[in-house]
Parts: C-alpha cells; sequence; structure tokens
C-alpha cells in the first residue's frame, strides 16, 4: 500500500493520506521513518532506528502507564491535545480516519501540542529515541578480532561498550539460532574502562549450531531473573542486542571428502586388480 | 605403481575406512544406549583477580537435558538465608545451557548463624527442575572479604 505523505512543514510534522502500517506500534515508527525520508525530512541518527513504541487507543485526557513509558494527556478535545512523556520522544503519530499526522522532533522532547490534519483522533502512537547503544568488538582468545564467521568450538570474547548506561552491572544472555537460551551471565561487572566483557565458548560438531546467534543485553540492575509473572523474558529490560554468525561444521565436510577419497581409491584398485 | 603396492594401498584404505565405521557406530549407539534421561548439572567456582574488581569469583551451573522433553529450571542464589536471585530457564530436550555469574567478596554478607568473630560469608547457588520441591542440585561456596 502507497502512503503518500499530503504536505510537509519545515517544524517538525507531515501527513500522511493513507496511513495502515501492518504490526503495532513498532512498525508504525518504522514506517514513519520511511515517510520522513520520502518527505526528504532529516530523521535524527540515533532516531531512525528507534524500535520502541506506545500506543494509545484514545486521546481523551490521562495519564497512561504504557508499556515502556507514561504518557499524561491533557487539553484533549478530540483533535488536539497536550501531552508529557516521562522518557522522550523523537516522533507522535496521530491517527485520525484512514491518515495520520507524524510529528518528529530533531531533538527528542518530553512534552509539546499536537493536532489531527482534520478527522477526530482515533489513536496515537509515541516513538522513542533509544539512548543507550551498544558496541561490541567479538575476538577469538587470542586477541584476533572476528572476521566472517566464527568457527563452531571456538572460545570467544565479547567486548561490549554502552553509551547513555550508568550502571556497572548488565546481565547478558545468548541464543543460539533457534532462539534458545544457551549461556547467560548475570550481573557482569564493567571493566575499570567501563567495558563489559564475556567469553562463552561455542558448540562443536554441532549441525544446529550453525547460523546467527544472539547477543543480548540486559539492565543488571534488575534482579528479578528478567522475566515476568509469565516466565516471559522482560523486553523493557534490553539495552541492545546484536547477532554473530557461526558456521557449519567443518569436520562433517571433512568426512564426507575422506569418504569419497576412499570409495573412489577402492574401486580404483579394484579395477586395476580385475 | 605396481600390483602389489595397490594392494597393500586397497587394505590399508580398507583399514581405515573401518575405523572410521567403528568410530561412527560407537558414536551412533552410545547415544542411543544412554538410558540416563536425568539432567547432568555442573557448578563450578573459578577464583579470579583484577586490578579494578579485586578478588572476586566467576560461579557456572552448567545444565545439560538429556531427557527426551523440555525441563523448566530455577537457578537459586541464596545469601545468609536469603534468597537474593531467581534464574529461570526452559532448556529444550537435548540441549546444554549454561548460567554464569560473578561474585564480589565485599558484596557477600557474613553468615548469621557463624561466631560475631567469624568472617566466613558463603553463597549458595540451588538448581530445581520443573515443580519438584527439592533441589536437584546445590552447592556452598565460601569466600573471604
Amino acid at each position: 500500500m502507497i502512503m503518500m505523505p499530503l504536505a510537509t512543514a519545515d517544524d517538525g510534522w507531515t501527513d500522511v493520506s493513507d496511513w495502515s502500517p501492518e504490526g503495532g506500534p513498532d512498525q508504525e515508527c518504522e514506517q514513519a521513518d520511511i515517510i520522513c525520508e520520502q518527505a526528504d525530512i532529516i530523521v535524527v541518527p540515533g532516531c531512525e532506528c528507534n524500535i520502541i513504541a506506545d500506543k494509545i487507543e484514545t486521546s481523551a485526557n490521562g495519564e497512561y502507564g504504557l508499556k515502556y513509558n507514561t504518557v499524561k494527556i491533557t487539553n484533549s478535545n478530540g483533535y488536539s491535545f497536550d501531552w508529557e512523556s516521562d522518557d522522550p520522544v523523537c516522533k507522535v503519530i496521530v491517527k485520525a480516519s484512514t491518515g495520520a499526522r507524524i510529528y518528529y522532533y530533531d531533538n527528542p522532547v518530553k512534552g509539546g501540542s499536537a493536532e489531527t490534519y482534520g478527522p477526530a483522533i482515533s489513536h496515537i502512537t509515541f516513538c522513542y529515541c533509544d539512548d543507550d547503544s551498544c558496541e561490541h568488538v567479538f575476538s577469538y582468545m587470542d586477541g584476533d578480532e572476528l572476521s566472517g564467521c566464527f568457527a563452531q568450538g571456538s572460545t570467544v570474547t565479547d567486548t561490549i561498550t554502552i553509551t547513555g548506561y550508568d550502571a556497572t552491572t548488565v546481565t547478558i544472555i545468548l541464543r543460539d539460532p533457534a532462539g534458545d537460551i544457551f549461556e547467560t551471565y548475570d550481573d557482569v561487572n564493567s571493566d575499570k574502562d567501563g567495558k563489559f566483557v564475556v567469553t562463552f565458548t561455542l558448540p562443536k560438531d554441532d549441525l544446529s549450531a550453525e547460523g546467527d546467534w544472539t547477543v543480548e543485553v540486559y539492565d543488571g540492575a534488575d534482579t528479578d531473573g528478567h522475566e515476568d509473572e509469565n516466565g516471559e523474558l522482560e523486553d523493557d529490560d534490553m539495552i541492545c542486542s546484536t547477532t554473530f554468525c557461526v558456521s557449519g561444521v567443518p569436520e562433517f565436510i571433512a568426512g564426507s571428502f575422506m569418504a569419497l577419497f576412499l570409495v573412489g581409491g577402492i574401486y580404483f584398485v579394484m579395477r586395476h586388480n580385475t | 605403481m605396481t600390483t602389489e603396492k595397490l594392494r597393500v594401498a586397497y587394505i590399508a584404505s580398507l583399514l581405515i575406512l573401518a575405523t572410521l565405521l567403528v568410530l561412527f557406530a560407537q558414536g551412533v549407539f552410545t547415544g542411543l544406549l544412554d538410558e540416563d534421561s536425568t539432567p547432568v548439572i555442573e557448578i563450578n567456582r573459578i577464583d579470579l583477580y583484577s586490578d579494578f574488581l579485586g578478588n572476586y569469583s566467576k560461579i557456572s551451573v552448567k545444565i545439560s537435558n538429556s531427557d527426551t522433553v523440555d525441563h523448566n529450571f530455577t537457578i537459586s542464589t541464596v545469601q545468609d538465608e536469603v534468597t537474593t536471585n531467581n534464574y529461570n530457564v526452559t532448556i529444550r530436550s537435548g540441549k546444554t545451557f549454561s548460567y554464569q555469574t560473578d561474585v564480589l567478596p565485599d558484596r557477600v554478607p557474613i553468615s548469621s548463624n557463624e561466631t560475631i568473630n567469624s568472617t566466613l560469608q558463603v553463597t549458595k547457588f540451588i538448581v530445581y527442575m520443573d515443580d519438584r520441591p527439592k533441589p536437584i542440585e546445590e552447592a556452598s561456596f565460601v569466600f573471604k572479604g
């Protein structure tokens, strides 16, 4: 479905005639980035990759404790409203009828005013900047940095630098390509440079180990095991995540070649003996 | 190459092939005949030192679920008779999971059941499986602050 920007203003909003991104508020914010690019709006670095968002299914006045944030709506008349947020917001999407008005902020803000492009407001989506960003440096035990994929059975060191994070502990979860938790490092302490260093040994000769592994970094201040009452991991504790790849089983391939060589050799010898 | 040399090469190839077949069969049958489905749990401690943290210990709990069904595990950390952390994880059949945590001796309270002059600091790691009330593995470690 084509979503055509109707108008663009220099002061930070654009109207979209047909606004119906599939998925939840996260997908709305991702789509808003695309709309901003189409409308030649400069998306602030750090805001363009935001993946966390909250949605209010009304524009009524009130304080809303949302999944990631608390937002207060005041002075609402169904067509315009003022808002305040605990966390900095980089976009506000005001949905009405089939379209939407997208507000964006060069510097994320904690409050503002917004209004519909015309019809009454049906829902409001808030997109957040993820202030914490992680830099991972993967290396082998001998200190060589990763290039390409890790070999199976490797001992891997991940040195993580987190900007915008003041606490001194994190919890790090390593997931295999199937999404299952392979290792958990609880309460990892930062070193003198503020970096978090973990070492893990990859499985060996495991066909299911081939693929993308995920490293998730969680707020270490949380001591509840990072699970809610249903035993699910709490997304709001996650600071960042990244992936690295693990290659297939070389022994398996080598074994296949050896078997092929032997069969060929036997065939050759038997032909010369007959 | 003479016929004799070819025969030697042929026999050597057969021997190598037979060895590979034996090793393969051994691996397969070891897996098939392994009827012990009780999860294997190892709790280990490594004492380390860094200029920044001083003396500290890395505790690792390795759980191998060799059963044919998935199991839920809880790893509890207990200090001075108080549970300070519960970590819950589901381990799928045939998979292995590792839990690690750093213990800084300075942050381990002195056990209240020790004498007042004691500096004995104990952290206990207990592993529970599914809804079983009794732990399936536990280990206590003593630290000196």
